[in-house]
């Protein structure tokens, strides 16, 4: 229609024409400016800034673009220190504080450790450019060597709702939200959370935590247990955290938690005695078998309001069963996962008891001897009417098992939860579906 | 080009009737596609082999005007001569997808989205970028008429230098 060259505002006499061109705004100008802002938000950053050269349209737009996707993992443009570098000042230069949704930077990867000094000091700079572009939303992921440490200062935003960082030291003041009043996503992966002055860690607004690999103490170098108070969670993961189990004050919105204490848990026996009831080694005094212990509930109260619960533990770390002695009523609880940890070695006292405290239970899954998430073989079976103890959740029907073979441990639990009509099926390929029949707890 | 399923190498499966997807924009105005064109999204696809398409598939990112838009866009939009080369598709997705772009200096220039693997199945806000993403199928095509000078282009790109390949 016009020839390559020929600006829109270009009036050579022939009005009616450039007229009919601007109601022409033909394919993806015509879409409003918002949509354009959110793709170009959607290409790796470079790649949005070089669409200045498809149109004159084009020439600026990259400059407001509602996310910033920074990517220097490994192969890409901005893997090398120096352009990246290049890259960030001229950017952030020509934006200004162009308004942000979405900030992710990535920076260093399976690949690609982050080495570069130049790189690593302006981190914190550039995470903050994007906090003071009002971002929403907020992804910083690093692989250094050693780690970085964020500055010590609390982010302060009435905009960000959610904040994901990975590999990444956080000090003293950062831990305090209180200034990001909207923040209702949080998620710590593999960092180092250290709270200078207080003990207690405030999350006021949080509707969701993820702490996974993460190591939560006081002071440098104290041996310490950190306090959580987060009274309106609606979902947590706390996944293999490194040193003290932390307290989680009571949580009444909790919908689904899910907890694994992993080989890096520092609450366990120093015997390695997985049966803390017999067990007479101070560490395990220490935590409250002794009138004279200390009594708080470290997870399983704060966790008690929940519809849904996973409760992972590595055998010799002894907080669920400390927490068990003053096990509370899961009043809501109607999917419960739990490990092999609650079957062994003491004869199903703490499945029992957790059973007995759960009067509306209505799925219990049990991950037994085996790691996941794929398990060699699922089990189904139904609980027994009649022999079943009368203290289990009438709504507890059926007993989902996942193990790697059935063997003397795994016909133990079914026999003690009176299992029976088991079905099996065995991964990975064929799904046979081998349907057992039966009073006894025989899957073959 | 096929209008229907929306890529450029069509099997002609897709002139059979379809089954009809829901598209339900932000502010809850539903949109029927053919499952086939929905498809053409890894994130919808999960969804649907999830069987969590029943009620339709939310798309909280996208307003109704725009979704109609773009489905209009996307329905009218017939391809032209094969890209050669130096230019690529453009594509628009829906929320779960990524958009990247393949600079033509000359001629039409259109970007290209792909859906990316996102690190869930179910990807509500945006896409997280994952080590090894693999391009899928594109959804449809935008063509960009460059209306600069050669020298124009020369210009701004030295202006820019610090974001192009050397």
């Amino acid at each position: 229609l016009t020839p390559p060259g020929c600006s829109t505002k270009c009036f050579r006499g022939r009005k009616e024409r450039n007229v009919q061109k601007q109601h022409e705004a033909s394919g993806i100008d015509a879409l409003p400016d918002g949509v354009l802002e959110h793709i170009l938000g959607l290409l790796p950053a470079e790649e949005a800034v070089r669409t200045c050269v498809l149109a004159r349209r084009w020439r600026h737009r990259w400059k407001t673009a509602a996310a910033l996707r920074i990517v220097s993992a490994g192969g890409e443009f901005l893997a090398p220190a120096d352009k990246l570098r290049e890259f960030m000042d001229h950017l952030l230069l020509a934006r200004g504080g162009a308004p942000l949704e979405l900030c992710e930077l990535r920076l260093g990867g399976l690949n690609l450790v982050l080495e570069d000094e130049g790189v690593l000091s302006r981190v914190d700079h550039w995470f903050r450019h994007a906090v003071g572009c009002n971002a929403q939303v907020l992804r910083l992921r690093i692989r250094a060597n050693g780690s970085l440490e964020l500055e010590d200062l609390p982010l302060v935003s009435k905009h960000l709702t959610r904040l994901e960082l990975y590999g990444v030291d956080v000090h003293g003041s950062f831990l305090n939200f209180s200034t990001c009043p909207n923040l209702q996503y949080l998620e710590f992966e593999d960092c180092d959370l250290i709270s200078e002055s207080t003990s207690l860690i405030s999350f006021q607004s949080l509707k969701h935590l993820r702490i996974a690999f993460c190591h939560l103490r006081l002071h440098m170098g104290f041996d310490s247990r950190v306090r959580i108070s987060a009274p309106h969670l609606v979902s947590l993961v706390l996944e293999e955290f490194i040193g003290r189990t932390p307290i989680f004050e009571s949580m009444p919105s909790l919908t689904e938690a899910s907890v694994t204490i992993g080989d890096f848990c520092a609450d366990e026996c120093e015997l390695s005695n997985a049966n803390y009831w017999d067990c007479s080694c101070e560490s395990c005094d220490t935590y409250g078998k002794t009138p004279s212990g200390s009594n708080i509930s470290v997870l399983l109260e704060g966790l008690s309001k929940a519809k849904s619960l996973l409760l992972i533990s590595s055998p010799a770390k002894h907080i669920f069963k400390r927490d068990m002695r003053w096990c509370p009523m899961f009043s809501n609880l109607k999917n419960l996962w739990l490990d092999d940890y609650w079957c062994v070695p003491d004869d199903f006292n703490m499945l029992a008891c957790i059973l007995e405290h759960t009067p509306i239970l209505e799925k219990l899954t049990l991950q037994l001897f085996s790691e996941g998430p794929e398990h060699k073989m699922e089990l189904e079976g139904r609980v027994s009417l009649a022999e079943r103890s009368a203290a289990i959740s009438k709504y507890l029907n059926t007993v989902k098992v996942k193990c790697k073979m059935v063997d003397e441990r795994i016909v133990k639990v079914l026999r003690f939860l009176h299992v029976s009509d088991i079905c099996c099926s065995i991964l990975p390929d064929v799904r046979e579906i081998l349907s057992c029949c039966g009073s006894t707890a025989s899957p073959r | 080009f096929c209008e229907i399923c929306l890529t450029n190498n069509c099997d002609g499966s897709a002139g059979k009737i379809a089954t009809m997807i829901a598209l339900v924009s932000s502010d809850n105005e539903r949109f029927e596609v053919s499952e086939e064109a929905a498809s053409q999204s890894q994130t919808i696809r999960n969804m649907i082999e999830d069987g969590c398409a029943d009620g339709g598939i939310p798309l909280p990112n996208v307003t109704s005007s725009v979704l109609a838009k773009v489905l209009e866009y996307c329905n009218k939009h017939a391809a032209t001569t094969t890209p050669d080369a130096a230019s690529t598709e453009a594509v628009i997705g829906s929320a779960g997808t990524r958009a990247v772009l393949g600079p033509a200096r000359h001629g039409p220039v259109v970007l290209r989205a792909v859906p990316c693997r996102a690190a869930g199945r179910r990807c509500p806000e945006g896409c997280r970028l994952d080590e090894g993403q693999d391009a899928g199928a594109d959804q449809a095509t935008f063509k960009i008429e460059n209306d600069f000078r050669p020298e124009d282009v020369e210009k701004i790109r030295k202006e820019n230098a610090w974001a192009f390949e050397e």
